[in-house]
């Protein structure tokens, strides 16, 4: 079968339960009854939430987590947790978007960044590179306890401003013990994170948040603009090289 | 079925800019699962890159969306994607045109009248998220009949106007695009809305103003159809805040003779299915 020929993964929307959530701060984690083999996507990849009863028309972009006892979680504000994420049927479609290229990723030399919901992408990386660094940040004290997703990780005392997440990946550069950065978050931090990374000579991948309306390339509201040139940040990303985002 | 002269196998069709039949193609394996033809996004004379962001506010009822017509152009247009839509779409592919003055019109649909890829030509007259052109030739009775006189002389394929209900009287610029010769009108095109900032007092979309779809916009829509369908004899398509068979039986009976899902769409990517099937049950 040739590469244009290959079927297409099956996308949904499948309907999902939600079978309980545990508090993380301010945060809750959504457990969903979700066969993580057919819905996860790879890291970076995202889908498209929607509660058909609840407050929003249309749906939100989440990273889905798979969990350590093999099921399928979402991580939300503990407010949406009780009110719109709250079911009981949801509904999903993915996996969506452009994942990371994990190819060259060792814990030695590869160096996660991650911001706010950010912290979704990462916990299938690290659990299959513990000890992996990881620097976070998190614009609100009560968001900190999401670090439970990614406790095998190796980080230090979480950020709750972005400047000081910026200051530490510059000190962490500058050690030229890392060759490749993987960096999500709100796209300011992800330009500046990718900046530092051209600066110090240092490959970077960069998981960029924009607000969406589909998830698969149908409005146009999720582009971007990347040296001139528009990106649609649900297919053209949300993973893109980091050299682009300073282009 | 025949709609303003085309073919159609159902009454359940695109909204123009709400469907991406190449994006469709490579994920869901067709380039308009359900849908009796496929609408393309509007096109320009030049490449658009659209509004700045942010671009869409969610409302509880619907999208507001300040998109700004980004498009590839009609060189692209004609070159690279009609040829796609040609091979992959099931049924008939309408072609949105847009422009800043009568010439860039023209210019676009004679191109497009000698391009087999090109089933019929929906004129978008309506588009709220740009400065000049667009809207303000379909706010104005004169003009529109002008613009859909012009158009008719340049194709003979079957042509289509959008109409905008941000307008003082949406019947009045149905019957000019009629004298105009038009086969049909869609009605309707988003409706004027916006978010604002508390700070600056502006609109928070990069472009400034904005348009609502989705449920919010249903009611406008039916208005709107039932207000045309008294005042003039061609066909309309309804368009606004469809998103079940209920809301396209109401759309038909006010007096459309098919109806395009937008906004709801973005919720579900497999509702048009259902709904061409519900209505094939439900007529
Ligand atoms: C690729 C990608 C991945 C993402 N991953 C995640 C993720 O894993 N988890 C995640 O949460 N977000 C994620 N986001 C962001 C997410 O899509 C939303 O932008 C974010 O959740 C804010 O939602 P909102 O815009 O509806 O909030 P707003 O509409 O701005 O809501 C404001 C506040 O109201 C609260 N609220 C919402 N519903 C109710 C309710 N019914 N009653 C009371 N209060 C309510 C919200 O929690 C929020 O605090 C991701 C974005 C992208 C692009
Ligand atoms: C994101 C978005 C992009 C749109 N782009 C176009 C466009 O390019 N040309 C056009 O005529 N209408 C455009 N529309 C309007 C729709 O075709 C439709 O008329 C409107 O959204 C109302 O239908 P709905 O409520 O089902 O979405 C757009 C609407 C949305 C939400
Ligand atoms: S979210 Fe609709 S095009 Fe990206």
């Amino acid at each position: 079968m040739s590469a244009a020929e290959v079927a297409p993964t099956p996308l949904g929307p499948f309907p999902a339960r939600v079978l309980g959530s545990d508090r993380l701060g301010g945060l809750a984690l959504v457990r969903l009854s979700l066969d993580p083999r057919t819905v996860l996507g790879g890291p970076g990849q995202f889908h498209m939430l929607l509660n058909p009863a609840g407050r929003d028309y249309l749906p939100r972009p989440v990273g889905l987590i798979q969990l350590d006892d093999g099921g399928v979680g979402v991580l939300v504000d503990a407010a949406s947790a009780a009110g719109d994420m709250a079911g009981p049927l949801l509904q999903v479609l993915g996996p969506l978007g452009t994942g990371f290229d994990l190819a060259a990723v060792t814990s030695a030399t590869t160096l996660l960044v991650a911001a706010g919901f950010g912290i979704t992408v990462l916990p299938a990386i690290v659990t299959k590179h513990p000890q992996i660094r990881l620097i976070a940040g998190f614009r609100q004290a009560d968001h900190v306890a999401a670090l439970k997703l990614v406790e095998r990780a190796d980080h230090d005392e979480p950020a709750v401003a972005p400047d000081t997440v910026l200051s530490a990946l510059a000190s962490a550069l500058a050690t030229g013990r890392y060759q490749q950065v993987l960096a999500a978050g709100p796209l300011g931090m992800g330009r500046a994170v990718a900046g530092l990374c051209v600066e110090h000579g240092v490959a970077s991948q960069v998981a960029v948040e924009a607000p969406m309306a589909c998830g698969f390339g149908a409005c146009n509201g999720c582009a971007i603009e990347l040296g001139g040139v528009w990106l649609r940040c649900c297919i053209e990303g949300p993973v893109v090289a980091g050299a682009r985002l300073v282009a | 079925m025949r709609v303003g002269g085309l073919e159609l196998a159902h009454p359940v069709l695109n909204a123009s800019g709400t469907w991406d039949a190449e994006q469709s193609h490579r994920l869901f394996g067709e380039a308009n699962p359900g849908l009796a033809g496929f609408v393309t996004k509007t096109v320009t004379p030049e490449p658009r890159a659209g509004n700045p962001a942010p671009r869409i506010a969610t409302t509880a009822s619907g999208l507001l969306n300040s998109i700004g017509l980004p498009n590839v152009g009609r060189t692209a247009f004609l070159t690279d994607l009609l040829p796609f839509l040609q091979q992959h779409v099931h049924g008939p592919v309408i072609c949105s045109v847009g422009g800043f003055s009568l010439h860039d019109y023209v210019e676009t649909i004679v191109a497009l009248d000698g391009h087999p890829g090109c089933s019929a030509i929906e004129l978008n007259v309506s588009c709220p998220n740009v400065e000049t052109g667009c809207a303000s030739i379909g706010a104005d009775a004169d003009e529109t009949e002008r613009l859909v006189l012009a158009a008719r002389a340049a194709t003979a394929k079957p042509l289509f106007a959008k109409l905008s209900a941000s307008v003082s009287d949406i019947a009045e610029i149905a019957q000019a695009a009629e004298a105009g010769g038009a086969d049909a009108v869609v009605c309707i095109n988003t409706v004027k809305a916006t978010v604002v900032d508390r700070a600056t007092g502006a609109s928070r979309f990069g472009g400034g103003g904005g348009g609502l779809s989705g449920p919010a916009i249903r009611p406008v829509a039916l208005h709107a159809v039932l207000a045309v369908r008294a005042a003039v004899e061609i066909d309309i398509i309804g368009v606004g805040g469809v998103g079940s068979v209920d809301d396209a039986l109401d759309l038909l009976a006010a007096g459309a003779s098919a109806v395009a899902v937008g906004t709801a769409l973005f919720r579900d990517p497999t509702l048009a299915q259902r709904i061409a099937s519900g209505l094939s049950r439900a007529r």
